[in-house]
């Protein structure tokens, strides 16, 4: 082969860099147009942005945080303000119908009903569910909301005020209650016996009369003389198939009278709101379990 | 111009001196506006050093890495201001060293999650995430119930932080042990006082892990997991206002 | 053309009276309310398979068309050829033929190239707003859209739709036309697959036309064909082929050359039809000097009815037996069954009823299936008892969502089946729905 022809250099006009290394030589192509006059342009766009965005760090800056502001004035602060009012305004309607009305009205307006049970729902997902289950299923030592047995009433009026300031939470309003360390005065032979009657009493059956003094002087005054329970305490019904820890077995019993657990919920008002409450009460009652 | 360049290729001295001009010009512009840092930070009330007992807390943090799967950090974007809360100020974080705003979130945001749930909760959870979040891929951090918080040292701790700029004081710093032992609800009858003098009266005093006896590990770290995010008084917040 | 270009604009408000709770415009696709109707039909948007079936009868019409008649509609009815034609009238009035356009084309600046340029492009943007203006009538009511027009103050949607129809009109009919046909349209190209040596094509009759030649005037025809290659039929051709090289894949059967190359035989006295529609048989059997034939009949055209009267028999049997109610039953899924205190069981549900008469309708329901439930529904808040299963309200033309809570002993069977029945109170139609009443995990 004749290395001339080879060369490319002699065929076209363009020339070469100058540089060589060991008889390799290199083409001294110009930058195609169209990619410079890109290149220009973007460092024109960076110009006309810094003067409309904030950019520059400013040193001597003692009014300003930060550095230039641009002419836009722009921070992601006004951004997510204009978006927040964006999404505010189109709830707005229904946000201020349901600020109007009482819970227990929004009950009879199909319309302001959907837009709480959505909202509250939501609502409930990112707050409620760790404990209470994303379906409000409940998990042990959390209540389950769907079922009719409530520790502090199911109504729209007591599920505002749980929620609002939560159970043995921080909140001045809260509600509170403790269920004392018995075993040392009962004694470790009532306690089991106490243990069985509640045991059978969940299971309706009467049989173990066995331990019915002792509750009645021990226990009834809270969780009501024949298992009851009593709202105004948070005493638990004692009668019924649902237990808050375990299965409603003697062992779980027996460990509850002698350490007793407690559950807590947070108060929420000042982290959610009267709104997103009044959303979230609406969504719990309308689980199936609502008074 | 090829020409004025081969002199500076095959002259190193020269050449060296230029890298190090160029070097400078970048390095400048990076490293300058971080001498104006405090102007950056927010005016806001309520942000305290961490007690000795939650910097442990955040120790274990640190070591578990939970920093791989949760940020600290709301960004100023609408769904993550409806999901989480108020978005995070750098206020928020200038005592935190290292920062922990994380860069992924496999798990949810943790910058606002103090008081989210309770200590009972936070307890099952470490001990058995499914339980309670079926959907989780979080592992069981149980070890953390039964280890002790290592409290040692931490006097000296808050000492080396003092010197990136913490305003931990020299009572702080001395009774470090007690506060944290006070914090617990472990401590001896009236350190309690103490630590609400020197940290405010804000600061959550309970037997977080339900576990008398011992301060764990897990006391440790509810007890920072609690605080997070509750410090700053946002309510008058307002991002327009310069100091 | 007229036709095709008359149904387009008035179609739209064409008035067909629905009753008090439904718009009165003939056809009208409500893309908000997600309805469509079309004459008598009404549907809804789970009912999109009578869109699809619509569809069907139209390829396969097309199909049995184009076996028949060859390209019919590519020359007659597309609407690329139907405002490309438009364009090519509007051209030709305002620059003269196609010399005179040619000589415009080449001629230096002038005022006279200049307006007329001018106007031919401003009567193509006008044409092109009309169209996309007409578009938008078929997804709002016409004469209140009208009125939003007139007084400028009409959706942004309908700008874009006008803006993006008035864009694409001018450019696929000033500009695109026979490119379109060539480059862009699928049927052109597979419609080769449905032409058989019987459909009808434009066919130049070559036994009768060559050799060709220019021809003197006056001189004799023996020894030569009838053509006498002046070219009219290649210069009106809008797809720009000879059809004398054959049936080629650009020929939309616009029949152009046919009406030219008449024109030129009445003038030289000759009989027409040198260029006519034609099938691919007959000229075949034309060269082997046998009688010619047409048949209708053939295993393709059988076929294409066939399939035709299948599709259209189906669709007219679902719309005359189309239920005006519909039941859809949602188990809840979480939780899936809830343990009440007195360890009963109750399981969940979202029924949906869907009202498509035009009048408000109350709603029986009744379940079947487990002996002893006790039903409870939720109508919006509030949880009713019993005398509220008689009567369901669905508004018109709406969906009726209620939450429907069963409680019952627990079952032997893990699921067991119900069935969820609802029937209008006053015409007795019903409608079902199976679900599972869920009472264990196992």
């Amino acid at each position: 082969m004749n290395p001339s022809n080879n060369n490319i250099e002699t065929q076209d006009d363009i020339g070469t860099t100058g540089h060589e290394w060991d008889g390799i030589t290199e083409l001294n192509y110009p930058c195609p147009r169209w990619w410079v006059w890109i290149f220009l342009g973007t460092i024109v766009w960076a110009v006309g942005y810094w003067y409309i965005y904030p950019a520059w760090p400013v040193i001597s800056g003692d009014s300003e945080r930060g550095g230039t502001k641009g002419v836009m004035e722009w921070t992601q602060y006004k951004q997510l303000e204009e978006s927040q009012s964006e999404i505010f305004s189109r709830r707005a309607e229904n946000l201020e119908k349901l600020q109007n009305t009482s819970t227990k009205d929004v009950m009879d307006m199909p319309e302001l009903y959907e837009f709480a049970v959505v909202g509250g729902k939501s609502a409930f997902k990112e707050n409620c569910a760790q404990c209470h289950g994303s379906g409000g299923g409940g998990a042990k030592g959390y209540p389950n909301l769907n079922d009719d047995d409530w520790l502090w009433g199911g109504s729209l009026k007591e599920l505002s005020k749980t929620i609002k300031y939560g159970i043995r939470s921080d909140h001045k309003n809260t509600r509170n209650s403790v269920m004392p360390p018995l075993a040392a005065v009962m004694g470790k032979d009532s306690v089991t016996k106490v243990s069985r009657y509640v045991a059978g009493l969940s299971k309706g059956s009467s049989s173990t009369a066995e331990g019915a003094k002792e509750y009645k002087q021990m226990c009834s005054a809270c969780h009501g003389v024949n298992g009851e329970g009593n709202r105004i305490f948070g005493a638990p019904k004692l009668s019924d198939g649902i237990w808050l820890y375990g299965k409603g077995d003697e062992q779980q019993i027996e460990s509850q009278i002698k350490s007793p657990q407690h559950g807590v919920m947070p108060a929420w008002i000042d982290r959610l709101g009267e709104d997103t409450i009044k959303q979230l009460v609406v969504y719990v009652y309308s689980l199936g379990g609502g008074e | 111009m090829l020409e004025k360049h081969k002199k500076l290729e095959k002259n190193s001295i020269l050449l060296l001196i230029f890298i190090i001009i160029t070097i400078s010009i970048g390095g400048l512009i990076e490293i300058v506006p971080l001498f104006r840092l405090e102007t950056t930070i927010e005016p806001v009330k309520g942000i305290r050093p961490y007690t000795p007992l939650e910097l442990a807390g955040q120790d274990v943090y640190i070591r578990e890495g939970c920093y791989g799967c949760h940020s600290q950090q709301i960004r100023a974007l609408r769904d993550e201001v409806e999901r989480y809360g108020h978005y995070s100020l750098a206020a928020e974080s200038m005592y935190d060293h290292p920062f922990q705003w994380g860069s992924k979130r496999t798990g949810p945001d943790l910058a606002r999650v103090g008081g989210k749930y309770s200590d009972s909760w936070h307890v099952q959870h470490m001990i058995n995430p499914q339980e309670y979040v079926p959907e989780s891929i979080m592992p069981s951090y149980s070890h953390m119930a039964t280890s002790k918080a290592s409290l040692d040292d931490i006097g000296s701790h808050l000492e080396a932080l003092r010197v990136t700029g913490v305003p931990y004081t020299d009572s702080m710093i001395e009774n470090a042990y007690t506060d944290a032992m006070a914090q617990a609800n472990e401590g001896e009858a009236n350190t309690k006082d103490g630590l609400l003098k020197r940290y405010g009266k804000n600061t959550i005093v309970r037997d977080f892990d339900g576990k008398a006896g011992f301060v764990s590990e897990l006391d440790a770290i509810i007890s920072y997991l609690q605080v997070l995010g509750t410090m700053a008084d946002l309510k008058d917040y307002n991002p327009d206002v310069v100091e | 053309m007229l036709i095709t270009l008359g149904i387009y604009y008035l179609a739209p408000w064409i008035r067909w009276d629905r009753g008090i709770n439904a718009p009165d415009q003939a056809i009208l696709f409500d893309i908000p309310n997600s309805r469509a109707y079309f004459f008598f039909i009404e549907i809804w948007p789970q009912e999109v398979y009578y869109i699809t079936g619509i569809l069907i009868i139209a390829a396969i019409g097309l199909f049995f068309v184009t076996s028949l008649f060859g390209r019919a509609w590519c020359g007659y009815i597309c609407p690329q050829t139907v405002w490309t034609d438009l364009f090519v009238w509007v051209e030709r009035i305002l620059q003269g033929d196609r010399h005179q356009r040619l000589k415009l084309d080449k001629s230096k600046f002038s005022f006279n190239k200049f307006w007329r340029l001018l106007a031919t492009h401003l009567v193509w943007i006008i044409i092109s707003v009309l169209t996309g203006g007409a578009w938008v009538f078929y997804f709002n009511d016409a004469p209140t859209l009208m009125l939003q027009l007139i007084n400028q103050d009409v959706p942004w949607s309908v700008t874009g739709w006008v803006v993006a129809l008035t864009g694409s009109t001018y450019l696929l009919a000033g500009f695109g036309r026979e490119q379109v046909c060539n480059y862009m349209c699928p049927y052109a190209r597979f419609q080769s697959a449905m032409f058989d040596e019987e459909s009808l094509i434009i066919c130049y009759d070559e036994l009768r036309g060559e050799p060709r030649s220019a021809r003197k005037k006056d001189s004799s025809w023996e020894g030569r064909g009838h053509c006498i290659d002046c070219k009219i039929c290649v210069h009106v051709c809008p797809a720009g082929i000879d059809i004398r090289d054959g049936l080629q894949m650009e020929c939309i059967a616009c029949g152009m050359c046919i009406d030219a190359c008449n024109n030129v035989m009445d003038k030289l006295k000759l009989p027409r039809g040198l260029v006519r529609y034609d099938t691919e048989l007959n000229h075949k059997l034309r060269k082997e000097n046998k009688q010619e034939a047409v048949h209708i009949f053939r295993k393709r055209t059988i076929l294409y009815v066939s399939v035709l009267f299948i599709t259209i028999s189906t669709m007219l049997y679902g719309l005359i037996n189309r239920s005006p109610i519909e039941l859809h039953v949602l188990h809840d899924r979480n939780p899936i069954f809830v343990e009440l205190s007195d360890s009963r069981i109750r399981n969940g549900y979202d029924i949906k009823i869907l009202n498509k008469t035009h009048q408000d309708k109350n709603y029986k329901l009744t379940i079947s299936g487990i002996d002893d439930l006790d039903i409870k529904i939720a109508v919006a808040g509030n949880i009713m008892g019993n005398k509220w299963f008689n009567s369901l309200p669905v508004f018109a033309d709406s969906i009726g969502h209620f939450r429907v809570f069963l409680t019952a002993q627990k079952q032997n069977n893990a699921r067991q089946q119900l069935i969820f029945n609802v029937e209008d109170v006053y015409t007795k139609i019903k409608e079902n729905s199976d679900s599972i009443f869920i009472s264990s995990l196992e």
